[in-house]
């Protein structure tokens, strides 16, 4: 009985090890070629479609994580205080009353590091412990 | 191993010299695989000290690289995926769809369902900079039937809402052209079921301002620091005309300006004009101004709005307004609206509707609605004040 238990602890343990995991930060990134200083408010302003392109003059390409990944939601929250579902309303909103200028792409979290590392103009957010290609990419922001 | 077997024969003499030969040889081919065994041992063992110290950090390097492959091949076929798509789906289709169900204290009105939208966009981005746009609105599920050249029988309503073409210049100034939403206000534009909490209108909306512009437009954002300012300027046909051309030689003009302020999560205060001449030669000029704010899980949206007339010196105004205040949580809309109108201020049929509604959210593409609109006529009026409760599933049908 006692061995049931301790295993019964084990395997609690090892399930808890992967959902603390994905409880870690959510970062903001974009290509290390880009050297644009960037606030919360400024990220705001990007994925509220108010601002599109860099100061450089080029397109932001703007990049989002699917619906049910947490990280979206914590994005969500931490940047605009809403829920995922309000912003993709907002988003869906504009897209059907041909008012917005620069669309998203949403790619699952194991592309996204790839993809802001060989973009320039790329910006996107995951969970720090998906981070991949660290030297092609720069951290903007880390939410807590 | 010659020595070592010349160092043995030479004090072996002793013992008998055929057993001392056979000794010697057996001893000497034992020794020889001994020795065998010895060498390959060493040679293997420092094969693998080496290879033990080479391999962290050569395997390393390949678990990297083959990360790296496995990364880009990932990114390959998602481009492929997407390029596929692309081909496959060059013009984009989405829309929305409701389900009303009405039931009112009006005298006349018996509760039922009610078929309300069907509506089809169109979109597609021709190039970097060209875009297309259209959408095709059908309500009440639309039925005609005809022959003979005539319209026996003709129900519900089929409406081109919006086709136009856009070519994005610049962030400060775009250009669009062909049908679109009149830029005034709040509600004109950000109108459609899916994403609105109540079915039922403000009154003034289209009312003063009208429902769709046939003309051009620029329209852009201007940074100010951290305050941006968006503008729409257009001219257009004028709402007395439709698609196949204009009815006189005015033309319709009007603005709007919006300034975005980077206090609480949204704060959105702006102003419309507008001005044409109608059809029975009245002038028309139209104003309006717009709020909208959001903190913490509350959104408040205001609209006011004033049309003058002016037919040969014979001046009447319209008017109205209404506040809303919503609460957001993750899957529930709770919220209010207190609405005015005044058609005609040269009369008593001013009217005002108060508005309650709850909104389920099932996902960010199907909701459920409830709503509650009390009617209430000026005590002048004939009109009789009235409830009115409408339960609806609304879709929207994205990608």
């Amino acid at each position: 009985m006692r061995a049931f238990f301790v295993s019964l602890v084990l395997i609690g343990l090892t399930t808890a090890i992967p959902a603390a995991h994905a409880a870690g930060p959510v970062v903001v990134i974009v290509n290390s070629a880009n050297q644009q200083a960037l606030t919360e408010q400024d990220i705001k302003n990007i994925y509220s479609d108010i601002v599109t392109h860099w100061k450089n003059g080029k397109r932001i390409k703007l990049y989002n994580l699917p619906a049910e990944d947490d990280a979206r939601d914590s994005f969500s929250r931490a940047i605009f205080g809403v829920s995922t579902r309000v912003i993709m309303q907002e988003e869906n909103n504009r897209k059907i009353t041909n008012s917005i200028k620069n669309p998203s792409k949403t790619k699952r979290a194991s592309l996204i590091s790839t993809i802001v590392a060989r973009d320039r103009n790329a910006i996107a957010y995951v969970y720090k412990d998906e981070l991949k290609n660290d030297k092609d990419i720069r951290i903007v922001l880390e939410l807590n | 191993m010659r020595a070592l077997a010349g160092y043995w024969e030479r004090y072996a003499g002793l013992f008998p010299a055929a057993i001392t030969k056979g000794f010697l040889f057996v001893w000497s081919s034992e020794l020889m695989k001994l020795c065998k065994v010895v060498l390959w041992s060493l040679v293997l063992w420092f094969g693998g000290v080496s290879i033990g110290y080479c391999a962290p950090s050569d395997l390393g390097a390949m678990e990297e690289q083959v990360q790296i492959l496995r990364d880009d091949i990932a990114v390959l076929q998602d481009q492929l995926e997407e390029t596929n798509q692309d081909n496959f789906n060059r013009m984009s289709i989405s829309g929305y769809t409701d389900l009303e169900y009405h039931q009112s204290s009006a005298s006349g009105v018996e509760p039922g369902f009610r078929l309300h939208h069907m509506s089809l966009f169109f979109e597609k981005r021709i190039t970097e900079r060209w875009k297309f746009f259209s959408e095709i609105e059908y309500e009440d599920g639309p039925f005609f039937e005809g022959s003979d050249g005539t319209i026996d029988e003709a129900d519900g309503k089929i409406f081109l809402e919006a086709v136009n073409f856009t070519y994005f210049f610049h962030p400060l100034a775009n250009f669009r052209g062909g049908r679109f939403f009149t830029p005034a206000g709040l509600w004109s534009v950000d109108h459609y079921p899916p994403f609105v909490p109540t079915q039922i209108r403000p009154e003034h909306i289209r009312q003063i301002f009208p429902q769709v512009v046939d003309g051009v437009t620029a329209f852009g954002t201007l940074p100010l620091g951290k305050v941006f300012l968006n503008y729409d300027a257009y001219v257009g046909n004028g709402e007395d005309a439709n698609g196949a051309g204009d009815n006189d030689s005015h033309k319709a003009t009007g603005a709007k300006f919006g300034v975005l302020l980077p206090v609480f999560k949204y704060f959105e205060l702006g102003g419309s004009a507008y001005q044409d001449t109608l059809l029975t030669g009245t002038e028309k000029q139209a104003f309006g101004a717009h709020l909208k704010m959001k903190f913490w899980k509350l959104t408040l949206q205001s609209e006011w709005a004033n049309a003058s007339f002016d037919n040969a010196g014979a001046t009447s105004n319209r008017s109205g307004y209404y506040g809303q205040l919503q609460y957001d949580t993750r899957h529930w809309t709770f919220g209010g609206r207190y609405d005015y109108y005044d058609a005609d201020d040269t009369d008593s049929n001013d009217r005002t509707t108060s508005s309650a509604f709850v909104n389920y959210h099932v996902s960010d593409a199907i909701v459920l609605k409830l709503e509650h609109h009390i009617v209430d006529f000026n005590d002048n009026t004939a009109d009789e004040d009235y409830d009115h409760t409408i339960a609806s599933v609304v879709i929207y049908l994205g990608n």
